[in-house]
């Protein structure tokens, strides 16, 4: 319960300020921002703890009324938030307390009561400028420049060119194949044929792709093994079909061939 | 045709009203930074080439702050209004006005935002019970 002077806020070292992280650094100008406007408002001091949950909540105010107004946007099919979107915002952050004409949804926007509060708060205030300078941020912003991806701005223009470019048009055009969709044990996995070359598979693999085509993989559930000599399988534990207790998985070198799958009796 | 023209008028006024508010508002300096807003507005996706609408936010954040310490002041003082014997304590007092988490919560309440405080921090589970009944 330590009382914080606001001009201690205010004569805050600079230092101080530099050693903090990014998410602290706004946090700590927040809050001597804070502190101004309740010294504006007539308090001469305050607890610490209710000036950080004051700034906390300031912060929390912002972002929700910048998120409303960016998904009132996006809901419109804009990227870029305008006035309306702003307002409605601010209405919506209002509609707790209530406002004039909260009932009224036709009401002209531009005439919403709580914009012309807030015009009414702006011609009625003296400016309070805020106390300490800000370290100035142009040196950072120049010296990490945006990767820009010139692909996308070629081919797709609606994409933003500080989004990451596309992937290898390669890695994501197959071959029409049949996959087996999911674990559907009760599968017949036929046997494909390898049809790609050895170098096209060893480019790839030295590109730590994977290749297109890739060896199927079976799965036989049982505990009498198929002694016909098998290629690549798996067998699971089990006893009558069901798979109880010990759930080892062992690889058998077993032979790719029209494996039916097959339930011991 | 009359009541169109009145119609346009009004919203003629409402556009020129905004319209040379905006314009006021690059004169006046919120007291919450330029570069602040802008670090919480991207944080949150929005997106605004204006910064006029910028400085809207930030001053409609700046009012929504002033409510608040207000009405923790109207609290405040409404306590020590209550509690005055002496005239000599009101005048110490009202010196010494401090924003105290009980009225900030008072306060943050009509905004429909819940402040729960722990009163006090307990060095053990034996503190402050009676010294005959504590095990030694």
């Amino acid at each position: 319960m330590s009382k914080v002077v606001f001009l201690q806020a205010r004569n805050m070292e600079s230092e101080t300020l530099e050693t903090l992280g990014p998410s602290d650094f706004s946090f700590a100008i927040t809050k001597v921002a804070v502190a101004q406007i309740c010294q504006t408002t007539g308090f001469r001091a305050a607890q610490s703890s209710a000036l950080e949950t004051l700034t906390r909540i300031t912060t929390l105010y912002l972002q929700t009324l910048a998120k409303s107004a960016s998904s009132r946007a996006a809901s419109s099919g804009r990227t870029q938030s305008n006035i309306f979107d702003v307002v409605h915002a601010l209405e919506h952050l209002s509609s707790d307390q209530g406002f004039a004409g909260a009932s009224n949804p036709n009401g002209c926007l531009l005439a919403s009561s709580p914009l012309l509060d807030l015009i009414k708060f702006v011609y009625s205030r003296r400016e309070i400028p805020f106390a300490k300078p800000l370290p100035r941020r142009s040196n950072l912003s120049q010296n990490l420049p945006l990767p820009q991806n010139p692909s996308n701005s070629k081919q797709s223009p609606h994409i933003p060119t500080w989004l990451p470019g596309f992937p290898d048009p390669s890695t994501y055009t197959e071959p029409k194949t049949d996959i087996p969709s999911g674990l559907n044990w009760n599968a017949e996995v036929e046997e494909r044929k390898h049809s790609g070359n050895e170098k096209e598979k060893k480019s790839r693999l030295g590109n730590m792709e994977l290749p297109k085509k890739r060896e199927r993989v079976t799965f036989r559930m049982g505990e009498a093994a198929e002694a016909k000599s098998p290629r690549l399988g798996f067998r699971v534990g089990m006893k009558n079909g069901v798979c109880r207790g010990g759930k080892r998985v062992s690889w058998q070198n077993h032979n790719l061939q029209n494996s039916k799958f097959k339930r011991p009796r | 045709m009359n009541q169109n023209q009145g119609g346009n008028d009004a919203r003629h006024d409402d556009d020129s009203a905004l319209s040379d508010f905006l314009a006021s508002l690059m004169d006046y300096t919120p007291t919450i930074p330029d570069e602040l807003v802008e670090h919480y507005l991207a944080k949150s996706g929005f997106q605004c080439p204006d910064v006029r609408l910028i400085r809207l936010v930030a001053v409609a954040t700046q009012k929504f702050v002033a409510e608040v310490a207000s009405g923790a002041l109207q609290q405040c003082k409404a306590r020590q209004s209550a509690v005055v014997k002496d005239k000599r304590d009101k005048q110490q007092k009202d010196k010494r006005l401090i924003l105290t988490m009980e009225d900030l919560s008072k306060a943050l309440r009509e905004y429909g935002v819940n402040v729960k405080h722990q009163e006090y921090f307990a060095d053990s589970p034996s503190t402050g019970m009676d010294p005959a009944s504590r095990d030694e």
